[in-house]
């Protein structure tokens, strides 16, 4: 068991939220029979016991391998599940988890998800849908700007029965055949056709007026420009780049405090991460947020985050500050994780990588749960005793029985 | 002074090895998939050749190209449609030998690693059944087979006691592994790797990357690695090819590339990607805009609107692939004005 040392809460900046002694179990569903009899029930340890604090203003990367509990995080704090233990101190708020999901609202927290392709509505211009994440928090007060959203949609209606009005128009006065009702008939289409094209012509003006002033000058915060012409586009006539930058104002519009992003680049190309990555700090400068960067690629981390923890299996393996954590790792599968990741250098190799897989998070090995793979393992310590998380160092935690300095 | 003599070292071993007989010969192929708004090409005018030997790494972001590339040598294309050029394996066109034959050349001869190799095998066989059926499928089961899938597993580090179990209990990192095994068994001359290892995590990546160098080395097997992590590309190629919007605007030595790339889109590819083991923490670049539409694209340089370099010349003629002269000897390419001797002069700077 981890106890939350008062040294945990002395970071650099006022802290903006804790998680304390955070577990999250999925009871495995099995067969019929399995059902019926009353054995044991099994459960993934997704989250076993983790405690870290995100302060103000910082970015606080959340990194491990597939299955580790990144995102299982994740979900909890923007109350898309429900955790089974912990409690959670917001700006020195204690809330239990049981008062977490009704106070979701007030912890000002928004999510990036990972794949921008279907994060948005396929139905919705992007600027609507950053727009309607306003009107279900009852953001949206004056009635007007929900009235200028059902217009956008009535001009197109106006102009469409127009134009069906004076092609049946047409084919009446062909039909009739009578020269003087053909003439009126022409002037009568023509004038139609007139009117819708004024029309038309006023509600692109109109467009301007329609569209939300806060969702442009967001648009051209997060690198959407011009604005009024993203605003009216479908996500499907948009790239994936510019999908996540929509992703991304949507989150931000409604002001959180939290900034969840749940690896935001991993489905992106390289050429265009980092200029997500650059808007995503440039709107956490300008709008003070908090930032809880997931990820599995520690490259990014390391470039982009203030600090780090590295999870393992549900547990958390190492924790501080990014400069510190890649120069020293003191963490044996922090090691190898920096270690297994290619770098763009020719002829750079990685050395002492660890054998075998991640554990079974259902059964998850007793004492430290990276001793079947470490290089490092003692036995029969390390296979025995469950590491505490201690600090070795100021600001860096590691959950290790025999650190890598004192090798 | 060591990197004088390592490269030394390397010209001499590239002479031996590599470069003596190309193994497979693409020229101009033009690939186009027909859709509503007019022709997608897929593949522009590409030339490439892959030496006996040696691993060439295709590299480029998605839809540019690359995996089409890859579905083309093998013609598993599907929708696309080949209009010129020509691509001989060992002096086979495959371009026009009917399908029947070409069902003769693919296992055997020519084989792909697949990108999800959840997907390639079948649920519903173990895992032993898998390798039976690809052998009598190719007429290959004889006598000394189970002696060559033991020494296969055994070469994977896949424990023999697990033959008898079902794809979904294995890990993604074995089930590559299995797959690999499966294209392995046939003794193919040249694989078409595919992303084999984007799915997995970076412990497991690092481990396949070096069963695989070895694997490449001890079967003397002909690579084709299609990726877009230049990490990986660093790691185990011989040659790169950077491919954008169905061209190959780059083709060098790895080494060369990485350190002395030509084009102006490998040197912004390659100062994108963030570096691990960077002693302080620096700002990210990137590439501003986005790839051109491949639908019916203008005859310009394609990588012109996103070129920090671009001049006027750009934007209105297509560049020609350009012999480059390294000290290594190895051949280098690259399309680009800036290092056409009638163009040069317009860029002030190289």
């Amino acid at each position: 068991m981890i106890k939350l040392e008062p040294e945990l809460n002395i970071q650099s900046g006022t802290p903006l939220l804790e998680i304390i002694n955070l577990k999250k179990y999925f009871p495995v569903e099995g067969g019929i029979i399995q059902r019926i009899l009353p054995t044991q029930k099994d459960y993934v340890h997704a989250i076993d016991d983790i405690s870290f604090t995100i302060n103000r203003g910082e970015i606080f990367c959340l990194v491990g391998e597939s299955g580790c509990g990144k995102t299982t995080t994740a979900n909890i704090l923007v109350g898309l599940e429900e955790p089974t233990a912990g409690s959670f101190k917001w700006k020195d708020n204690l809330i239990s988890y049981q008062d977490l999901k009704p106070k979701i609202k007030d912890i000002k927290s928004q999510i990036v998800f990972q794949n921008p392709y279907s994060a948005l509505s396929p139905r919705m211009r992007l600027g609507d849908s950053v727009l309607h994440s306003l009107i279900i928090h009852n953001r949206v007060q004056d009635k007007i700007t929900l009235k200028r959203l059902k217009n956008a949609f009535k001009s197109e209606i106006i102009l469409f029965i127009s134009a069906l009005f004076s092609i049946f128009l047409f084919i009446i006065s062909f039909m009739l055949d009578a020269s003087s009702g053909f003439l009126i008939a022409i002037t009568a289409a023509l004038l139609f056709t007139l009117a819708s094209g004024i029309y038309v012509n006023y509600s692109l003006i109109q467009k301007k007026k329609i569209a939300d002033p806060r969702v442009l000058d967001l648009f051209t915060e997060v690198g959407l420009s011009p604005a009024l012409q993203y605003y009216f586009k479908y996500p499907h006539e948009v790239s994936g780049g510019e999908r996540q930058r929509a992703n991304i104002a949507r989150a931000i519009i409604l002001n959180p405090e939290l900034l969840i992003a749940d690896e935001p680049t991993s489905m992106l190309d390289v050429s265009l991460r980092a200029g997500i990555l650059d808007s995503l700090k440039s709107l956490q400068e300008t709008h003070n947020i908090s930032i809880l960067f997931i990820t599995h690629d520690l490259a990014t981390a390391r470039h982009f985050g203030d600090r780090i923890s590295v999870m393992y299996v549900g547990k958390v393996a190492e924790m501080g500050s990014i400069d510190s954590i890649f120069k020293n790792p003191l963490h044996p599968y922090t090691k190898a994780l920096i270690e297994a990741i290619p770098t763009p250098i020719p002829g750079d190799k990685a050395y002492n990588l660890p054998k075998g897989e991640v554990p079974d998070a259902v059964h998850p090995p007793p004492g430290c749960r990276y001793h079947p793979r470490c290089t490092y393992a003692k036995f029969p310590y390390c296979e025995t005793e469950e590491p505490e998380l201690r600090e070795l160092f100021p600001n860096h935690y590691v959950a290790c029985h025999f650190p890598l300095n004192s090798i | 002074m060591t990197s004088s003599i390592l490269s030394s070292a390397r010209k001499t071993q590239s002479n031996d090895r590599y470069y003596n007989k190309a193994l497979l010969e693409i020229k101009n192929l033009i690939v186009e998939y027909p859709v509503k708004e007019g022709n997608v090409r897929a593949i522009d005018d590409v030339s490439l050749t892959l030496y006996r030997g040696e691993v060439l790494g295709l590299v480029g972001e998605s839809g540019c190209g690359k995996s089409s590339l890859g579905f083309t040598i093998l013609k598993l294309l599907k929708g696309g449609v080949i209009r010129s050029g020509e691509i001989s394996f060992n002096d086979i066109n495959l371009v026009t030998i009917p399908e029947g034959e070409m069902q003769l050349l693919r296992g055997p001869e020519l084989s792909m690693i697949f990108q999800a190799s959840q997907n390639a095998l079948n649920p519903l066989q173990k895992v032993l059944n898998h390798f039976i059926d690809t052998l009598k499928t190719h007429y290959r089961w004889n006598d000394e087979s189970w002696q060559k899938i033991l020494e296969l597993l055994n070469r994977l580090e896949i424990p023999e006691s697990r033959l008898e179990d079902y794809p979904f209990q294995f890990s993604g990192g074995m089930q590559q592994r299995i797959v690999i095994a499966l294209t392995l068994i046939l003794n193919p001359k040249l694989i078409i790797a595919d992303e084999p290892t984007t799915a997995l995590d970076v412990l497991v990546q690092a481990r396949l990357l070096e069963i695989l160098k070895e694997i490449i080395k001890e079967y003397d097997l002909t690579v084709l690695y299609i990726t877009h992590d230049l990490g990986i590309v660093a790691e185990i190629t011989n040659r790169v090819a950077i491919m954008y919007a169905g061209q190959i605007l780059e083709i060098g030595d790895t080494q060369t590339i990485f350190q002395n790339a030509a084009h102006p889109y490998t040197r912004a590819l390659i100062e994108a990607i963030p570096n691990v083991k960077d002693e302080e923490k620096k700002l990210l670049s990137f590439i501003p805009g986005h790839p051109p539409d491949l639908r019916n694209p203008p005859l310009i340089c394609c990588f012109a609107d996103r070129c920090s370099y671009s001049q006027d010349i750009c934007h209105s003629k297509k560049p020609q692939s350009i012999n480059l002269n390294f000290e290594n000897g190895v051949q280098h390419k690259v399309k680009c004005f800036i290092y056409d001797d009638r163009y040069g002069h317009l860029f002030d700077q190289k």
